[in-house]
């Protein structure tokens, strides 16, 4: 689980390209919306595009928490390990 | 047929890879300095999170922009603006045609910045910026048009002053038969308002001779204009696609 925590922080920093972040400054419990890192919802389309990419996740907006998922690293994570599958 | 406009030029800045400052830009008008292939301006005062998704030429608009109005005294959130570019971000939309042809999924980002008023809406949000902003352009008189249309708004009401930002960089290799003599990247920003302080200029147009010729066009309208801000001569007329476009102003004022 810390190997895809690392995986999703350098994920999240060149996706949304973060030049001014690196991977520690994103805590496992870092709100990663709003407040903490900043991102926004175009932020979250750009992430659930890189998600389906890299782990064949598709996001459903509908039936997928879609905000309790993608609220931390930790949050992330789980989801990820649990819906992944072979990249398309 | 000619229609004359008058207004002032409050201030002015232009951006270049390599050429960046007035000292920098009266060296490249005496050819002793060439405008660079590459280089982006820094907009290090704009918050990290919103610089990260600006494409090159958001960046060179906003540089110039913000530069321009801060030179003048001018709030940003207090004037309204007309950004001018030909081409736009072409290289962006170029981007999201191949992920298009190649079966990928589009970039939400760079799709919501594509647009050719992408810098106008950067600028008024990173402004705070309430005021009218619009987006033109024309072909080779797209810089023209774009003070033609900042014109039209200070006649049409006095205040705030109008913000002109013209942008452009070459077009990619895909499109290299459609190159027509604008072959390197720049940006400028004037603060055009209808009354002193400022330098007061007067412009016209009219029918000019339809231009066929696409080998050897001159340069670009604005770098033209630069040129001029920067010379001692009071007037300057820059031909276009099918418009002659002729400037005045007092002999003795050099722009700066």
């Amino acid at each position: 689980m810390e190997d895809l925590k690392n995986e999703l922080r350098e994920l999240i920093i060149s996706t949304l390209e973060m030049e001014d972040v690196s991977p520690d400054d994103i805590e496992d419990d870092t709100i990663l919306f709003g407040d903490g890192l900043g991102l926004d919802s175009i932020d979250a389309l750009e992430l659930g595009m890189a998600l389906r990419k890299t782990y064949g996740i598709r996001i459903n907006g509908k039936t997928n928490e879609v905000r309790q998922n993608f609220a931390t690293i930790s949050s992330l994570a789980e989801f990820v390990a649990a819906h992944r599958q072979a990249p398309e | 047929m000619s229609q004359s406009t008058t207004f002032h030029i409050r201030n002015w800045c232009a951006w270049a890879p390599g050429v960046d400052t007035p000292d920098a830009w009266r060296e490249w008008c005496a050819g002793d300095r060439d405008i660079a292939d590459s280089g982006t301006p820094r907009v290090d005062f704009l918050p990290a999170n919103f610089r990260r998704r600006l494409s090159r030429v958001s960046k060179m608009a906003l540089a110039v922009a913000f530069r321009c109005l801060e030179e003048a005294g001018t709030d940003p959130a207090a004037v309204r603006s007309v950004f001018a570019s030909r081409y736009g971000d072409v290289a962006t939309t170029l981007g999201l045609l191949h992920d298009i042809v190649a079966g990928e999924p589009l970039s939400p980002t760079r799709f919501s910045l594509s647009v050719h008023n992408a810098s106008s809406g950067l600028f008024t949000i990173a402004a705070k910026n309430h005021h009218p902003s619009t987006a033109v352009s024309g072909r080779r008189d797209t810089f023209m048009y774009g003070i033609l249309e900042a014109a039209g708004m200070l006649r049409h009401t006095a205040s705030p002053p109008v913000l002109v930002v013209m942008t452009d960089e070459p077009l990619p290799e895909m499109y290299a038969a459609f190159r027509d003599g604008d072959e390197v990247a720049y940006a400028i920003a004037l603060l055009l308002c209808d009354a002193e302080p400022g330098m007061p200029v007067s412009l016209d147009h009219r029918s000019g001779t339809q231009s066929t010729n696409v080998a050897g066009e001159p340069e670009c309208q604005a770098l033209s204009f630069v040129r001029w801000l920067l010379s001692d001569k009071s007037g300057l007329t820059l031909s276009g696609q099918s418009l002659d476009w002729s400037w005045q102003r007092p002999r003795t004022d050099n722009g700066h």
